[in-house]
């Protein structure tokens, strides 16, 4: 997730690609010279995604296209289903990543919420909210409803009214990941940040709750003999005054050891990414709940926000880098091809309604302009959220689970790879991107003169 | 011990050190071979907190720690604080390792032509041997500069000792980078002779050594450790499928950067910050890798440890007395055992080999190279601190007294 000044030159840019010429040449012939990938792996794994990664990102910034989006594409050319030079083992190994980095994109989140622009927002968070959670879930629940992919072709109205409902709920998740991920690299600030910032950290929230109701309105649906329960709510409301507690908890303690330590926060974080985020699953906690309100509580009841975003974002950069380019490598690219017709209709209906809802609710809410023509952008994304929501699914119901959750990768895939395009496109058109800032060359004078 | 209870308790080490780098270094010995000790208290063979399954779930970790610590003495090679080596410091240095190393190998392959090792060949041997050599030649800088540092010392000899101990390590990265070219793996699909997969070593760490200081040329902020880590993890774990010797390669790495940067002085202060916090951790699982049992089930190889080490106390002691007669004739004769003290490249090394060659030869090494640490601290520290107050070098006798205390 770096940006260059340099690098923009003719020069960089051929340095760029020499440099991952060099890097995909290592791993190509380290392919070639030995099919075992032995016992390191997995760090020549995470080697080979971040510098891939990083340069990928690089190359695609040319043409506009955000950072994130050169990690995908680097993880795709190097996982296994492009040129194998990672195996199938090894990119399941580097999910070990993944807590880190959804620690780490949480509590960045929640910092970067205040409670000034919250609250001067409210109106259109809460507008848009109702707006795109009512309307994307009933009307993506409909467009699957009609289109009925071949593995419910044959199921009752009834039952296929349960699973478009389901899909529904797929349909209404956001990529709090890729949002930051876009954020960070523009370093925007602006109404159109500030609202895909607040909304998808938001969504989340939303997303658990209605995926509890869902579930629980659509088992009876699918599985005629269950009857109506609401235990899952009991769950629910544990899962979240729980983790809202735990996440209040934690950001007094963050902000305690900011305030009267400060140091080594790239350990404290780490040790929060791995360590906490166990401790949760334990606890049946969420994790992104909990860094969240833990990110929020730092930044909008301690004077450490600043200093805190600075240290996630030192961390993160690299963090990042790794998980989406693992992402990328995780792409189940033959999936992709097999149900890209019903992929891309869903896909495609999911842009429109959200682009509708987008501009019903900003007319509603008398947004600003840029949130007004733009306010949709940011919510095509769809990542780690979506893809566990399909898990659930695919585990809930076996009976036709995994079958949705092969469309829901496909779609996902192709969200993954839009979206951040689409946000950055935005951003940039409504001048909220900035510049870089210095490069390691720009402090070589300053350490030596000092 | 579950292994989230593993990496936290690593993590803790990892802080710890980094805090001892703030505070100069002279907390704890100066090898850190406590730090092994404990991991050989919580290991499988003592408390059995950690399992050998978790330490190799673990060894990627390893891999890369030790990988970036040889990229550290590389970024740094030839130079203390901030300054080059003298040439005649250098040339010191490398040869002291290499007597030892020499004195070592030699030793130890007499003594395993003589005595037969139930699992031991005489290509084993002759591995046994070198990485002997590799394991002992060097002297810790830590335990110099430990002393510089705690007993405030500076003068023309505790330089030359700094500027010797920064020198050493040259020697036994390059035997070990030749060991691993010599013994290969099987399952390649390419043969090529042992000096062209030593050649490859090089060409690799040069190559990307290179392309991190291209990168850097534009990086910014996280972007230059993103570049810095994914070079070092290409590197280790490119080498250890092609069998090199991971730590000879980021070496190497570390040298060539250092070289083609115009950031090296930025990079050599950001990354030497990171020494300790990698080091403690490494060590403890260092500890926890040592396995006894070879040793139990052939008495010979005790044998080999201690002759090896008498060979490196002999070699230690010719070293010195080249040291006096090229730079300091106003030493005493034994001014060789000063130059005893080993610590984390002597450790990597051991460790290094444990990881490549599993059982009675890996795992002898990696117990030679820590009780080589040890007899460090307990002859060459006092020995070095007496030096120092002896020719007036170290003349603060209340910091003195009271670490002593």
């Amino acid at each position: 997730m770096s940006s260059s000044k340099h690098g923009k030159t003719v020069l960089g840019r051929i340095v760029d690609v020499f440099s991952l010429a060099v890097v995909f040449g290592i791993g190509y012939g380290a392919s070639r010279v030995t099919s075992s990938f032995g016992e390191a792996a997995i760090a020549f794994a995470l080697g080979l995604l971040l510098l891939g990664g990083t340069l990928m990102s690089e190359l695609v910034e040319i043409i506009g296209v955000p950072h994130l989006t050169g990690y995908l594409l680097a993880g795709i050319l190097a996982g296994p289903y492009v040129f194998h030079l990672i195996d199938h083992a090894t990119a399941q190994k580097l999910e070990a990543v993944n807590s880190l980095a959804i620690a780490l994109i949480a509590l960045a989140g929640g910092a970067e919420l205040r409670i000034d622009s919250l609250r001067q927002g409210f109106k259109s968070l809460l507008t848009a909210t109702v707006f795109q959670t009512l309307f994307g879930l009933v009307l993506m629940a409909g467009v699957f409803f009609v289109a009925r992919p071949a593995f419910v072709r044959d199921m009752p109205i009834v039952a296929l009214a349960g699973v478009s409902l389901l899909w529904g709920v797929l349909a209404i998740t956001r990529s709090p990941s890729a949002t930051l991920a876009v954020l960070s690299q523009t370093r925007a600030n602006g109404p159109l940040a500030r609202f895909a910032l607040s909304f998808i950290m938001a969504s989340d929230v939303v997303v658990i709750v209605a995926l509890a109701v869902v579930v629980t309105i659509a088992r009876p649906l699918i599985e005629p003999g269950v009857a109506l329960s609401f235990a899952a709510f009991r769950d629910l409301g544990y899962e979240l005054l729980g983790s809202i507690a735990m996440g209040t908890t934690l950001g007094l303690a963050l902000a305690a050891y900011l305030k009267l330590i400060g140091k080594q926060l790239l350990v404290v974080l780490v040790a929060l990414g791995f360590g906490a985020t166990e401790v949760l699953h334990y606890l049946s906690f969420d994790p992104l709940l909990t860094f969240l309100v833990a990110g929020f509580v730092v930044q909008n009841l301690s004077r450490q926000g600043d200093k805190f975003l600075h240290a996630i974002e030192e961390t993160g950069g690299v963090v990042y880098v790794v998980f989406f380019a693992g992402a990328g490598a995780h792409l189940n690219v033959p999936l992709l091809r097999e149900f890209w017709m019903v992929a891309l209709l869903l896909t495609g209906s999911r842009v429109f309604v959200t682009f509708m809802s987008a501009k019903i609710s900003s007319r509603v809410a008398k947004d600003e302009p840029a949130v007004r023509t733009w306010a949709w952008a940011p919510l095509v994304s769809q990542a780690g959220v979506s893809l566990g929501i399909a898990q659930v699914v695919a585990r809930q119901f076996p009976s036709f689970g995994p079958h949705f959750r092969d469309i829901a990768i496909a779609c996902i895939g192709i969200n993954e790879l839009v979206g951040p395009v689409l946000f950055k496109f935005a951003l940039d058109r409504v001048k909220e991107t900035k510049q870089p800032s210095p490069s390691l060359d720009d402090a070589e004078p300053t350490v030596l003169n000092s | 011990m579950s292994a989230i209870a593993l990496l936290m308790g690593l993590l803790l080490l990892s802080y710890l050190g980094s805090l001892i780098v703030r505070g100069r270094a002279t907390h704890g010995l100066p090898s850190g071979v406590e730090y092994a000790c404990l991991g050989f208290v919580v290991g499988p063979h003592a408390l059995g907190l950690v399992d050998r399954a978790m330490i190799d779930d673990f060894s990627p970790v390893i891999h890369v720690a030790l990988g970036w610590l040889a990229f550290v003495v590389g970024l740094d090679f030839g130079r203390v604080e901030g300054r080059r080596v003298r040439k005649r410091a250098m040339v010191l240095g490398i040869a002291c390792a290499l007597i030892t190393g020499l004195v070592v190998g030699l030793a130890t392959f007499w003594l395993l032509s003589i005595a037969h090792v139930a699992g031991i060949e005489r290509t084993g041997a002759l591995v046994l041997a070198a990485g002997a050599g590799a394991v002992t030649a060097e002297t810790t800088r830590f335990a110099v500069d430990w002393a510089r540092a705690r007993y405030d010392a500076k003068g023309p000899v505790s330089a030359l000792l700094f500027e010797i101990a920064a020198s050493d390590d040259l020697a036994p990265l390059v035997v070990l980078g030749a060991i691993f070219s010599v013994s290969r793996p099987a399952g390649l699909s390419v043969e090529l002779p042992a000096i062209g997969w030593f050649g490859v070593s090089v060409a690799l760490g040069g190559l990307l050594g290179t392309v991190t200081a291209l990168l850097l040329r534009s990086a910014e902020g996280y972007a230059v450790w993103g570049a810095l880590l994914g070079t070092l993890m290409l590197g280790v774990g490119t080498a250890e499928r092609f069998g090199l010797c991971s730590i000879f390669v980021t070496f190497v790495m570390g040298v060539a950067l250092a070289a083609a940067s115009p950031a090296r002085r930025v990079l050599r202060t950001m990354v030497g910050a990171t020494e300790r916090s990698v080091l403690l951790p490494m060590l403890l699982l260092a500890g926890a890798r040592i396995d006894l049992n070879p040793l139990f089930q052939s008495r010979m190889l005790v044998v080999v440890i201690a002759v090896l080490l008498i060979a490196r106390v002999t070699g230690k002691l010719l070293s010195g007395l080249l040291v006096r007669a090229a730079a300091a004739p106003a030493l005493g004769k034994f001014v060789g055992v000063v130059l005893i003290a080993s610590g984390p490249i002597s450790i990597s090394s051991g460790l290094v080999l444990a990881l490549r060659f599993p059982g009675p030869i890996g795992d002898t090494l990696l117990v030679a190279a820590v009780v080589s640490a040890i007899l460090g601290e307990f002859v060459s520290t006092f020995a070095l601190k007496r030096l120092l107050f002896r020719i007036g070098e170290a003349t603060d006798p209340a910091a003195a007294g009271g670490s002593a205390s």
